[in-house]
């Protein structure tokens, strides 16, 4: 329901801009608020429960609502790994969650709060949470 | 268009790269030649124009000349270069080395620069296919940090949706050293450097000078990671 955390074992995907990556290396800036951002956006996999995960990669890609370009990726993120990873991590301890918030458009749609707020460490403790790298477009 | 007074000779000048001095000419005209970034002048500052020559199109930086403010001579050869217009504060020490030799200073381009330039020119592709305009003063502040430091590592660069450049260098035991270049002399950093000692990544962000990040680096024991 949309207000609720994602639960610790799911995962979720951030599309990142090719600008962001190199070869195979996803900057950290790949998890910055982008300028009509107001939380950092992700793609909630298991919003498809009873599919593959690559049938639920496709079914995200179809929704995304921005423009997929050849380049650009989706980062996969475990949400628990996340969270625990930035809260023991940041010499702040800050605290980040997912929170489920679905639109008829993009029904996968979450977001991830951070408490108190973002900084430019967030993005890459997030980058090395990455478990997976897939195209934009296949 | 041949004659003599056609022509100005410079003398390339030595500096960090290493390069033996040799006479180089260059016709006065107006070749069109396209901009890379081009920083409206504060007035404040000295302006100085940034030649950059490739060899062909999408190919390795060969030269790269620096033309301060009124010096003018663009040179014959240019074909695919590309030339820039910067504001540089008077302590940067390209203004001393430009100075010193009269107004115009030539060098080769280092394996950084070379690098750093092509990878520049395809975000600067990447930037115009999504509209986004690239802060000139982040790209020239860039181009100081790595043209000061010709014996480190290619970093890798990356362009941000605000237009500014971020560079990082790091290794395969998750240290980094990630520097965005804000434009106007000013850094925001992200260095993580494991400490031994501790058996723990110590970590640390934050805004510095640009004349002062490379301190900041050294006392965060992180200058390997900008290191061969």
């Amino acid at each position: 329901m949309n207000g609720d955390s994602i639960p610790d074992t799911d995962h979720v995907l951030r599309h990142v801009n090719s600008r962001l990556l190199q070869g195979e290396d996803i900057d950290g800036s790949g998890f910055r608020l982008r300028e009509n951002e107001t939380n950092l956006s992700f793609g909630w996999m298991e919003y498809y429960r009873n599919h593959s995960p690559d049938e639920q990669i496709q079914l995200i890609r179809d929704a995304f609502p921005l423009r997929l370009k050849k380049k650009d990726k989706f980062a996969e993120l475990n949400v628990g790994f996340a969270k625990r990873h930035v809260n023991s991590e940041h010499p702040e301890q800050k605290i980040i969650d997912f929170i489920e918030d679905g639109i008829p458009l993009f029904p996968s749609h979450c977001f991830m709060t951070c408490e108190p707020d973002m900084d430019a460490m967030i993005g890459d403790l997030l980058a090395e949470c990455i478990l997976a790298k897939f195209p934009a477009i296949p | 268009m041949n004659s003599r007074e056609d022509f100005t000779t410079l003398e390339i000048i030595s500096v960090a790269v290493g390069w033996s001095s040799t006479d180089f000419s260059f016709q006065i005209s107006d070749v069109p030649i396209s901009t890379v970034l081009d920083e409206p002048s504060s007035g404040e500052t000295p302006v100085c124009k940034v030649w950059f020559e490739q060899g062909e199109p999408g190919g390795d930086l060969s030269i790269i000349g620096y033309f301060q403010e009124g010096f003018g001579q663009i040179p014959t050869n240019i074909v695919t270069g590309a030339v820039t217009t910067m504001s540089i504060p008077n302590d940067e020490p390209i203004m001393s080395a430009l100075q010193s030799s009269g107004g115009s200073l030539i060098l080769r381009a280092t394996g950084l620069q070379n690098a750093v330039f092509r990878r520049i020119s395809e975000l600067m592709e990447l930037a115009l296919e999504d509209e986004i305009e690239m802060s000139p003063s982040s790209f020239w502040d860039l181009w100081l940090f790595i043209s000061a430091r010709p014996a480190a590592s290619v970093p890798n660069v990356f362009a941000l949706d605000n237009g500014n450049f971020r560079a990082v260098w790091k290794n395969s035991k998750s240290e980094r050293v990630a520097l965005e270049f804000q434009g106007s002399q000013t850094v925001e950093f992200v260095i993580f450097k494991y400490d031994h000692l501790l058996s723990k990544m110590m970590r640390m962000t934050g805004i510095q000078g640009l004349n002062r990040i490379h301190a900041l680096i050294t006392a965060a024991y992180a200058d390997h990671l900008l290191t061969k």
